[in-house]
């Protein structure tokens, strides 16, 4: 993948602007606990003199219903939102990308066992398998990116299988097993670098996601949990008060649509570039 | 013979991001009426595109100069809507994918007739038996029935062949129809086609690599190289007496089944068509080059009656 | 030195609709021969006849419905890990059809052409830097390319880092899958040349795979026919070519072009229309014209014409008075 490529596929100001977008809440996620102008309040400690005041110079995006500056709290919501999306998919990646190589490299049974097993993950709605992992092993950020890890993994198992048997027909695989070269090494050296550009576009694709489901955990109370903030619980326990008072959830929701739009343009960028087709059209 | 298609000075480049690619530099080709020409060449040399440019089948980063005539008038983008399907009919090599495999047979057989002559369908599905017959295809129902991928590789070229000829065209282009099958398979299609010309008397722009089926089919040989025609002449004079350094060292390489004798590569490789130099395209490869050939290129002279070629060792004949 | 004794390769492939019947594919049909030291053999036959399976089955590419595989005497029909490096691997390489796809594109030709070593034994960089350019020179390529990827080089260059690659473990066989059908004529002159030179140099033995009667003629001194996972005939390349036995090696004779224009174009031979699958008797039966009662019941077992002769028809002795 030439750097002309990516200067061309960046050319175009949408994707300029989601790179744009996705670093900036990267960077300040990762600076928060230095820049942000009220760090108690947005770890949680309350400022009832203040409550609900509408966008200001003092607080640029108001104040919640515990009299919390809300433009800090949201920062500090970026920090979660990203980790627990980086983590789910991740974690993720890493259950089903092993999982879709063996199935695929070994076919027969060993394919047949494993899509079974991948299959009954698969069929697991994952708010209802959150709610019983929150109602046994309890409430929290943890548990609830367990359960989205469940529910996520068979995707990539299903997406590096696919890729990966195309890649076996390879006449290249053949000659390594021909030569002697070992199972492991075979996927490894072969296999899996085929496997990571559509890999690599349904990750940034799925940040997006899983911050909306992180989001929706936590606004049905199974995520993050008070005093802590996120943009989730944030926007649940704001929405109460949006007739009068429409800033408290509504800065969190933005930020939340920015991101997740964000990811998914940079996740459409990215496929395009590794699209031959899309590619040639590029050159015209 | 009057002439059919001629190519007058055509050079065709596309815009990459690896820069500009000469596909095609100066060529100037005839077709006549009812005679087959073979336009022979390795990867790279411009063949399948100089069938292409006849129907402007070409991607949107082309861009050509010089001209191409069809019985007269030039070719640009509105009258070849004129003589695509209707007067020029191609057959492509993979019939896989020239086929579409949604439909029947029936209902792309119907597609053509009913788009070329305006016919009705009832029209249409009298004139297809005779059209299957003409291409050997004898189990009409259960040819028609059937989608693509439920017949031979053999059957769909027969198929492409009959759509093509449904048309009643005046060129053919064949681009290495037979490529993709089998011996016993080619040979079969291959005489089909030739049984099939000599008697409807169309046009055939025959585009391949292979040598042997070029001996026995073609009436004229073009031979490209590098984006550029180096050699035409009629098939017997071509073989035995081949005029270019290129076309001598393409026969030396031939392997003929009925003989052991190891082919004389030709030495060196295949030139990049982006680097832009006006000497000889061959130069670098050729016994026989001396200085002419690092200035320019040759133009294509008559070397000897209905013999042209492009090198400068015959520079002194009638250009 | 390379043995294979009642081949057999069958595969189950679920017929047409929901509910197909199941069909029985015999790729590779009870296919017995052997190849000596040094020889140089080519399997010919069209799609489906089996010759590719064949040759993934003698270096377990593929593994074997039932049969078994010689090397040097050894079974190694089945074998895996170490016993197969050590029996198949190191004695036996392949170099395959389209170089392109052989070659991993992320790799650099260094570390293509060393991989078969290295699945073998440890060695220092500077031993295998010795051996890449060594071989990278004996199969007439500049040894700085050992620096590129296979994307910079042509299908020619390509194809040769495939076969320094192959004779990095200094194997004694290779097996070829039609390994110039996809260059251009003046590339495919050129390895044609360098495999027959190498052959000579290293004494080799070759099993050559090709539907290309021309390069079967310059490279094989033995033919193998094969029809629809059967073996038809077997002899000297120039015997079986002049003076074909079978029907279908005469079939495939005549639909050859020659690249003489003084040749006339010929009418295909006539076949019965039919497909390929017949299930008992001959194979061919459903598609020759002078097939008779008796080939129903014939089970297309090799006749010993002479010796280094056989073929598998029993009117084997008429065949060269049929005309077309």
């Amino acid at each position: 993948m030439s750097l002309k490529l990516l200067k061309l596929a960046f050319k175009n100001a949408f994707a300029r602007f989601s790179l744009l977008i996705v670093l900036i809440f990267v960077a300040m996620a990762l600076t928060a606990p230095w820049i942000v102008p009220y760090k108690e309040q947005a770890l949680g400690e309350p400022n009832m003199a203040e409550r609900l005041q509408p966008p200001s110079l003092r607080h640029p995006f108001g104040t919640d219903h515990m009299g919390r500056d809300i433009l800090s709290r949201v920062m500090y919501g970026s920090r979660t939102s990203l980790v627990t999306a980086v983590l789910v998919v991740f974690l993720s990646a890493l259950i089903g990308v092993p999982i879709g190589l063996i199935s695929a490299y070994f076919g027969g049974f060993v394919d047949n066992i494993l899509m079974r097993f991948t299959d009954i993950f698969l069929s697991f709605p994952p708010l209802l398998l959150a709610l019983l992992i929150a109602s046994t092993l309890g409430k929290g950020l943890f548990n609830a990116i367990l359960a989205l890890v469940v529910t996520w993994w068979p995707w990539y198992a299903r997406l590096v299988r696919s890729q990966a048997l195309s890649i076996k027909t390879f006449a290249y695989v053949e000659a390594a097993k021909a030569a002697g070269v070992s199972s492991a090494k075979i996927m490894f050296r072969h296999i899996l670098p085929g496997c990571i550009a559509p890999l690599a576009v349904q990750c940034t694709m799925d940040m997006g996601s899983a911050i909306l489901e992180a989001a929706a955990l936590s606004f049905l109370g199974l995520g993050v949990q008070p005093p802590k903030a996120d943009w989730g619980l944030m926007i649940s326990e704001g929405k109460a008060y949006f007739l009068n008072y429409w800033w408290v959830p509504t800065f969190p929701g933005l930020f939340v649509l920015l991101l997740v739009v964000s990811f998914n343009l940079l996740g459409d960028v990215l496929r395009e570039m590794i699209d031959p087709r899309l590619r040639r059209r590029m050159l015209v | 013979m009057k002439e059919l298609v001629r190519f007058e000075n055509y050079s065709l480049s596309f815009k990459t991001l690896h820069g500009k690619v000469r596909a095609l530099r100066n060529v100037s080709l005839t077709i006549q009426d009812g005679e087959i020409v073979a336009l022979v060449g390795e990867t790279g040399c411009g063949k399948t595109v100089t069938g292409l440019s006849i129907i402007g089948l070409l991607p949107e980063n082309a861009v050509y100069s010089g001209g191409i005539f069809f019985k007269g008038m030039k070719i640009d983008r509105e009258t070849v809507r004129r003589i695509r399907g209707k007067e020029v009919a191609v057959v492509f090599q993979d019939p896989s994918s020239s086929l579409n495999p949604l439909y029947t047979v029936e209902q792309q057989l119907l597609d053509v007739l009913m788009s070329r002559w305006n016919m009705t369908r009832s029209e249409a599905k009298e004139r297809i038996p005779e059209l299957l017959k003409q291409v050997q295809l004898f189990d009409v129902d259960r040819v028609l029935r059937a989608y693509p991928h439920e017949l031979s590789g053999g059957m769909r070229q027969r198929i492409m062949i009959a759509m093509a000829l449904a048309c009643e065209p005046s060129l053919l282009i064949a681009d290495e129809p037979t490529t993709a099958l089998d011996v016993t398979v080619q040979r079969q299609i291959l005489y089909l086609l030739w049984e099939l010309q000599r008697a409807k008397k169309f046009s055939v722009l025959f585009i391949t690599h292979d040598l042997g089926i070029v001996a026995q089919l073609a009436d004229r040989i073009v031979v490209m190289y590098a984006g550029s025609v180096v050699e035409i002449a009629p098939k017997r004079l071509l073989f035995t007496n081949p005029l270019h350094p290129y076309t001598v060292g393409l026969l030396n390489c031939v392997l003929d089944p009925r003989r052991k004798k190891l082919p004389e590569p030709i030495p060196g490789s295949l030139p990049s068509l982006t680097e832009i130099s006006s000497e000889c395209a061959f130069r670098e490869r050729c016994g026989h080059a001396f200085d002419e050939c690092s200035i320019s290129t040759p133009n294509l002279v008559e070397a000897e009656p209905n013999h042209f070629v492009s090198c400068h060792l015959w520079r002194g004949q009638r250009g | 030195m390379v043995e294979v004794r009642n081949l057999k390769k069958y595969f189950v492939l679920r017929g047409k609709g929901l509910w197909g019947k199941k069909i029985l594919v015999r790729a590779v049909d009870d296919v017995t021969f052997s190849v000596q030291d040094g020889q140089s053999i080519a399997i010919v036959g069209e799609s489906g006849s089996g010759k590719s399976t064949l040759i993934r089955c003698i270096n377990g590419l593929v593994k074997p419905t039932s049969g078994q595989v010689f090397i040097d005497g050894q079974p190694v029909t089945l074998l895996k890990g170490r016993e197969y490096r050590e029996k198949v691997a190191k004695k036996i390489q392949m170099v395959f059809q389209d170089p392109v796809t052989s070659l991993n594109p992320r790799l650099k030709v260094f570390d293509i052409v060393v991989e078969p070593v290295l699945a073998q034994r440890r060695m220092r960089r500077s031993q295998l830097i010795d051996l890449v350019n060594d071989l990278l020179q004996k199969v007439g390529l500049d040894p700085k390319l050992s620096e590129r990827y296979p994307g910079e080089l042509s299908g020619g260059q390509c194809q040769r880092v495939a076969i320094a690659r192959a004779l990095s473990v200094q194997p004694k066989i290779l097996l070829l899958d039609e390994p110039t059908s996809s260059l251009d004529v003046s590339v495919q002159a050129q390895i044609l040349r360098l495999l027959n030179e190498l052959r000579q140099n290293l004494h080799l033995s070759y099993i050559f795979v090709s539907h290309d009667l021309g390069v079967v003629r310059n490279i094989a001194e033995r033919v193998l026919v094969m029809y629809l996972g059967k073996l038809v005939e077997i002899g000297p390349t120039e015997e079986v070519m002049d003076h074909p036995m079978h029907p279908y090696t005469k079939l495939l004779m005549e639909s050859v072009f020659y690249p003489d224009p003084n040749v006339e174009m010929r009418k295909p031979v006539t076949l019965k229309e039919s497909d390929g699958y017949t299930g008992t008797g001959c194979n061919f039966k459903n598609r020759c014209v002078h097939a008779t009662r008796d080939c129903e019941d014939y089970d297309m077992s090799l006749i010993e014409v002479s010796p280094e002769r056989f073929v598998s028809c029993i009117r084997w002795k008429e065949v060269n008075s049929w005309s077309n």
